[in-house]
């Protein structure tokens, strides 16, 4: 009992902060879906580190590179495998590798880092090769994936250790790549591979230890009145230098390089001469230390200047779990790097030295920008003509003055919980002729959030396990033309559709789901993707029922009251962002001593002849400010008319169905027998309601701090014990007292399995799949040791 | 004790000159005019380094000046000149330097950076502080000869510092006989440069480190300020020293440091910095590094020399608290290369597999430059399959452990500047150059004796060049001020005619040779390492030999007879080889007794006088 004593203290402390800290309620997923066991899923036993994708919809496969394994799986169902190619270290390497004191298994193996698409049926793919990288060239032809004789040197273009983050983009047949390029990882370098290989310069003004996130090209040449070039853009984060900080203080950045770059004449030769960086911002409204980027998505535009980058960030300090997305304007970016002021080093006292913004002349052509008219004009064609002024400056003052702000001016979504690991979005075509951007975020716990931003604000569509474990998802991947998502972890791959239209089973879900892909399709009554032939209701921003057919009023179910009992009338809503109410004869009821409403349901406490009558549960859920009632369950409760027999039951449970025999939703917690109400009983229980109390209250107070649930235990356990194939099983990590709800369907023509322990101290061996307060408790046990 | 029985004028003298070869040496007698050493002045430019000849036969010297460069013969005499500046350039602009791209380039002083010879190849490589410190060959035969200078030179080959005031190290040398010899170069912070880096003296580009090494600094240079003082190699090392500022420390204060890299490592993974520091017992820290060399025996030396200890004699001084040029409070202070190169292993094994942690726990190696690197758990076979490192192993390395030194002379008021070793067996002699002008003779013994000796003003208050150097035979010493160049001996013993003025000279190079009858170095003496045959000048016990008594000291003229002379310690002759006594013209063989020689007194009347004490040898 005492430590959730200690729980509730401290959860209570929180409290306050948490609450002033954020509105949590935009960043609760509207539904969560657990693990389903139908989920495609693909790995092979004894191979790990799924971690590298390539989608090839013009073979229709997704390429799969993982330790020593390059896979080519079927884009429409990654569990079938078409071929494969191993490509292991040799026993020397192998040998070599330990020898200079690196993990035989962990790090001395060929991690496959890079996969990307050359001519016709060709990858060229890069191996760590046991810390010494390797690419070479696989083709898939008639149904084979063959690994080419010729290895090339892979340093700079895959980085030597396994685990480290790096970047590559493959451009036209000219290979950028961002990662280390030695042996210790002492050496950061952004390298373009090839004839005209540049590379950038090793000091710290560029960059100071790094980690590579993400890189893309933008074709900025299409169409554009400046005659300015493409150009790739990278993201990192790195150690500032433009702070005063006590330690090392990381930021998060976007550099840029121009394709026609081909370094400098007579400084700066073989060296970028367009290497530009400008600070991320994606700040929290409070102060906190700045965020650092993790992922980063190119949502394309057919014209260029309207492409943005969407970006995952997470917390710089331990002590916060707020995962934030940015989205940021290419041409915002790019307006920055073309016209911004830089910053400059300048020597205080003892050589130390600050950064603060240079107000001198810039030199003409203007330092670091690509090869364009006005320098064109100016006879120079080519980075080599550039005057030694111009590339001095630019190798001295790679830093931008200003950061980049957000497109809409702060992030586009804040969440608590699991970290963001990756994100892909998709752009969708609604009902409404509207694209809207829907985000495909991973976190390191195996979800995907799927949210999507109406008129400013976030919405996060639902949150689906996408592994059985908690795994974090390293890698995903977009195949918009199959509608399928995958996703990559150390344990395997697996694949998402976009939309799961079927799992709004009434209109007014499928319509408050707001997912650009469904609609109510008023012809056949589902909710299906949207196609324009048939009627569909939708109504993204606004979330507008009113098209939807009226539904029949639900009929009472009738139950006895037997005196005495704690009587449970479950009630789950359909969306995570709906709030329960329950009216008694029309009287709105609230939590007490009497009764409690619980995210599963009510509880009516010590129940009395007074308690009769009708129950109804509303839920009752928000959009824009405009409440939608819907009635999820009515319940008559009659009193009993014989007495109740001798071992009465400590509770009884109705559900909306009649019971099974082997219902477990009916409890009949193994106490002695006929343990004859007794004060023993009675004191137990009001101990036993006095824990519970405690112990939600303190769920409640963390919850909310934390936003979502963490506990690996508890999901691990929770989702690994459903039993059969059951569909579509909800439970939010994310609403109060969850943890102690069990698993239960939203499916009224599903068994409610319900249950509470009043023990609240697992020492029940329960029988079938109620463990959950053991789940809870657990959870408790984890969180506290934090 | 008065021999009355002789002469006046004839002494007694037993003097022998059994050995007819002529013993004297080219450099100390060759001089008439001992007084006129020779010489180079130049009134219109500085002078900055020196170089010789690699080969002491041809003896020729080599000047960087300011706009000059001076190819002059053993004499100092000019044999040519080239004008070097003032060139039209700016520190600004790059290589070639025209109106168009460099509107602000105004004429400037070419001032010599670095002054090499390339022993290998037999050129002379020049770099000055102009176009970027970019270098050229020469001809060895003439110094206006450029055998080679980049036209379109890149950033990579830009090799010296660009500044008058900032200094810049190098060394020709190569690893192995098989190898191609690079330039090592320490280049002293004037902007984003290694500042240290090994050239590529064969294949375009030529100068270059792109394909061969440097030391990659992440951090800020700016913030190091690297002031480069020295290198040498040594065995299979190249050694650099130079001050910086300890970025690790609070005060950021400027502190000496010795590193070290194989000289085959093509990465610099076996760098290692430790600092070298020289504080007085007081706790006075004399931090900045001024001049250094390395006391080696010399070539061909004997094996007492050879097994010698190898010492570094560096001069320090302080920096005063307001400014950022060195206080004329100077001290020298001597480390053994042996205690060195141990801090240095030790470093390099700690940080290999220890993760850097001494025996005590705290860090005793580290990773410096703010490279993203640390110090490893690797096997402990490592040591010994990577003496130098390898891509694996944790670079650049430094020690926060100092080597220390307690001062073994001070200099409060005349800033120590310039320093020449030369290791003499059993003894070491340090030529010290001060900012007063002056060259100080130091005496360095076996037991840690140090004494001053001499002290010979070269030049009034202009300062003597560290580039204070010895010719291959360490004979002479080449004496560098901004004006004047001078060749002077090592010492000059030929000028002390007698015993007693040799020995009171108390010079420790010089010694009478008793034999012979000279004031000389003891290796110009035929039988110098004999006992008693080389007196040598800086034994204050030393005395020379004397007549201590005749017997008997009174004899008739007319008498003939034996006379015995008392000489103490006079030397033992081979066999074969007699004394003789003179008495006056006439000789009388001498036959030598326990306490010194038996002579039979010549016939009258060719005795001459003899008065007490006069008895003489030459």
């Amino acid at each position: 009992m005492s430590p959730l004593t200690v729980l509730g203290v401290f959860c209570g402390l929180f409290l306050p902060l948490s609450l002033s800290e954020y509105n949590t309620h935009n960043c609760i997923p509207r539904k969560s879906v657990l693990y389903q066991d139908n989920m495609k899923l693909f790995r092979e036993e004894g191979i790990w580190n799924y971690s590298t994708m390539l989608v090839r919809e013009d073979l229709g496969l997704l390429i799969l590179g993982a330790r020593e394994a390059i896979y080519a799986l079927d884009i429409k169902d990654i569990s079938i495998k078409k071929s494969v190619v191993n490509w292991p270290v040799t026993d020397e390497k192998l040998k070599e590798c330990t020898s200079k004191g690196k993990h035989a298994e962990s790090e001395c193996r060929n991690f496959i880092r890079a996969l990307h698409k050359m001519d016709h049926n060709t990858m060229y793919v890069c191996g760590t090769n046991a810390f010494s990288p390797t690419c070479v060239n696989v083709t898939y032809s008639e149904g084979h994936l063959t690994r080419g004789d010729r290895l090339e040197e892979g340093k700079g273009k895959c980085p030597f250790d396994p685990i480290q983050r790096y970047s590559s983009v493959m451009v036209g047949n000219e290979l950028y790549s961002a990662t280390s390029n030695n042996f210790l990882g002492s050496e950061p370098v952004v390298l373009r591979s090839g004839p005209s290989s540049l590379r950038t310069v090793f000091k710290s003004s560029w960059l100071n230890e790094p980690n590579f996130v993400y890189m893309d090209l933008v074709p900025e040449s299409d169409n554009n009145p400046e005659g300015d070039d493409d150009k790739v853009y990278l993201f990192f984060s790195e150690n500032a230098v433009e702070y005063d900080f006590y330690n090392k203080l990381l930021v998060s950045r976007v550099g840029r390089v121009c394709k026609g770059d081909v370094g400098g004449q007579r400084t700066l030769q073989g060296k970028w001469t367009s290497f530009l960086k400008a600070r991320l911002d994606c700040s929290l409204p409070e102060p906190s230390l700045p965020s650092i980027v993790q992922d980063v998505f190119l949502l394309k535009d057919s014209d260029w200047t309207k492409s943005v980058f969407y970006a995952v960030f997470t917390p710089q300090s331990s002590l916060s779990d707020v995962s934030t997305v940015c989205a940021y304007n290419v041409s915002t970016i790019g307006q920055l790097f073309d016209t911004g002021k830089f910053k400059t080093p300048v020597t205080v006292e003892t050589s130390y030295v600050k950064w603060v913004m240079y107000s001198g002349e810039v030199p003409t052509p203007r330092p670091g920008a690509c090869i364009n008219n006005a320098a064109r004009a100016l006879e120079m064609t080519r980075s080599l003509d550039l005057p030694d002024k111009t590339l001095q400056f630019i190798s001295d003052h790679p830093l931008m003055d200003e950061a980049v702000p957000p497109l809409t001016g702060r992030p586009l979504l804040v969440k608590k919980g699991a970290m963001f690991t990756c994100l892909v979005v998709d752009n969708v075509l609604a009902l409404d002729g509207e694209r809207h951007a829907v985000l495909f975020i991973g976190t390191e716990n195996g979800f995907v959030q799927k949210a999507v931003n109406y008129a400013g604000e976030m919405f996060i569509i639902e949150e689906i396990q996408l592994y059985r474990t908690p795994e974090p998802i390293k890698t995903m991947r977009l195949s918009s033309s199959t509608g399928q998502l995958y996703a990559g972890s150390d344990y395997g791959a697996v694949q998402m559709p976009l939309c799961d239209c079927g799992r709004y089973e009434s209109c007014l879900d499928c319509v408050l789901a707001r997912d650009p892909y469904c609609g109510w399709d008023l012809s056949s009554g589902v909710c299906s993707a949207v196609v324009n032939s048939t009627k569909f209701v939708q109504s993204l921003k606004n979330g507008d029922i009113s098209q939807c057919p009226k539904s029949d009023t639900l009929k009472p179910e009738n139950h006895t009251l037997v005196p005495g009992n704690n009587i449970k009338l479950p009630c789950q809503p359909d969306s995570n962002l709906a709030q329960v109410h329950w009216l008694f004869s029309g009287q709105p009821l609230l939590s007490g001593t009497k009764h409690y409403i619980y995210n599963g349901g009510l509880l009516i406490l010590n129940a009395s002849t007074n308690d009769a009558g009708p129950y109804t549960c509303e839920s009752v859920e928000q959009v824009n400010s405009r409440t939608h009632t819907r009635t999820m369950a009515v319940y008559e409760l009659q009193p009993q008319t014989n007495k109740a027999e001798e071992g009465t039951e400590t509770m009884t449970t109705y559900s909306h169905s009649t019971p099974l025999p082997h219902d477990p939703s009916v409890l009949e917690p193994p106490l002695p027998p006929a343990p004859r109400s007794d004060e023993h009983r009675v004191v137990g229980l009001q101990v036993s309601v006095a824990v519970l109390s405690v112990m939600l209250v303190g769920l409640v107070a963390w919850n909310v701090y934390k936003g979502q649930f963490r506990s690996k235990s508890s999901e691990t356990s929770g989702a690994g014990q459903l039993k059969g194939p059951s569909v579509d099983v909800q439970r939010s990590k994310t609403s109060e007292i969850k943890p102690l709800t069990p698993t239960s369907s939203h499916n009224a023509n599903n068994n409610h399995s319900a249950f509470i322990s009043f023990k609240g101290n697992g020492e029940h061996p329960f029988s079938g799949c109620n463990t959950l307060h053991v789940d809870g408790f657990g959870y408790i046990n984890d969180e506290s040791e934090i | 004790m008065a021999p009355h029985g002789f002469s006046v004028p004839a002494a007694v003298i037993p003097v022998l000159l059994v050995l007819s070869a002529c013993w004297r040496s080219d450099g100390l007698t060759s001089d008439p005019f001992p007084a006129h050493y020779p010489t180079f002045t130049r009134n219109d430019t500085l002078f900055e380094h020196i170089a010789l000849h690699p080969d002491p036969a041809v003896g020729r010297v080599y000047v960087g000046a300011r706009d000059r460069l001076f190819q002059l013969d053993r004499h100092l005499v000019a044999e040519l000149q080239d004008n070097t500046g003032p060139v039209t350039d700016s520190r600004e602009c790059l290589p070639p330097v025209t109106e168009a791209n460099c509107p602000q380039a105004r004429p400037t002083s070419n001032h010599n950076k670095l002054l090499l010879v390339d022993p290998f190849s037999m050129e002379l490589i020049t770099c000055g502080s102009i176009n970027q410190g970019i270098c050229q060959k020469r001809s060895l035969d003439s110094v206006d000869k450029v055998l080679f200078s980049a036209e379109r030179p890149v950033d990579t080959q830009y090799v010296a510092a660009n500044h008058p005031n900032v200094s810049t190290v190098g060394l020709v040398v190569r690893s192995r006989p098989d190898r191609q010899p690079v330039l090592f170069v320490g280049r002293g912070y004037t902007s984003s440069h290694p500042p240290i880096s090994t050239r590529n003296l064969a294949q375009e580009p030529v100068f270059s480190y792109e394909e061969t090494a440097k030391l990659a600094v992440a951090g800020r240079l700016s913030e190091y300020d690297h002031h480069f003082v020295a290198s040498f190699a040594h065995q299979h090392h190249i050694y650099f020293l130079f001050y910086r500022r300890d970025l690790k420390s609070q005060s950021r204060e400027y502190r000496t440091y010795v590193s070290r890299v194989c000289l085959d490592d093509q990465a610099y993974y076996s760098y290692v910095e430790v600092p070298l520091a020289c504080l007085s017992a007081a706790g006075k820290s004399y931090n900045l590094l001024q001049a250094v060399r390395l006391g080696s025996p010399p070539r061909g030396g004997s094996e007492s020399e050879a097994g010698q200890a190898k010492v570094l004699l560096g001069v320090f001084s302080t920096r005063q608290a307001s400014s950022t040029r060195p206080s004329e409070d100077s001290a020298l202070c001597m480390f053994k290369l042996d205690d060195l190169d141990q801090l240095i292993n030790s470093t390099r094994d700690l940080c290999y597999t220890q993760y850097g942690r001494a025996e005590g726990g705290g860090e005793a190696a580290y990773i410096e430059y703010e490279v993203k690197s640390n110090c490893a758990y690797l096997p402990l076979n490592t040591l010994e399959a990577y003496p130098c490192g390898s891509d694996h192993t944790p670079s650049p390395m430094a020690s926060r452990v100092a080597v220390e030194a307690e001062p073994i002379l001070d200099s409060p008021s005349a800033r120590l500047t310039a320093v020449a070793v030369s290791v003499r067996v059993g003894h070491t002699i340090a030529f010290l150059g001060d900012s007063k002008g002056n060259l100080r003779k130091v005496f360095l013994g076996p037991n840690g004796e140090v004494e001053e000796y001499s002290v010979v003003s070269i030049q009034a208050n202009a300062a003597i060049s560290s580039d204070l150097v010895l010719d291959q035979s360490e004979d002479h010493l080449f004496i560098m001020t901004p004006t004047m160049l001078q060749k002077r001996p090592v010492a000059e013993c030929y000028q002390h005619l007698d015993c007693q003025e040799c020995l009171s000279a108390h010079d420790p190079y010089c010694g009478w040779c008793v034999l012979e009858g000279r004031c000389g170095l003891q290796s110009q003496c035929s039988r110098g390492d004999q006992e008693g045959q080389w007196l040598w000048s800086f034994d204050m016990e030393q005395q020379c030999l004397n007549v201590l008594s005749l017997s008997p000291s009174n004899t008739s003229r007319e008498e003939h007879r034996h006379v015995s002379l008392s000489v103490p310690r006079l030397p033992g002759l081979k066999q074969g080889e007699t004394y003789s006594c003179f008495f006056g013209d006439s000789e009388s063989p001498a036959s030598v007794t326990e306490a010194g020689v038996l002579c039979l007194s010549p016939e009258f009347p060719r005795v001459p006088a003899v008065l007490p004490g006069q008895g003489e040898f030459k």
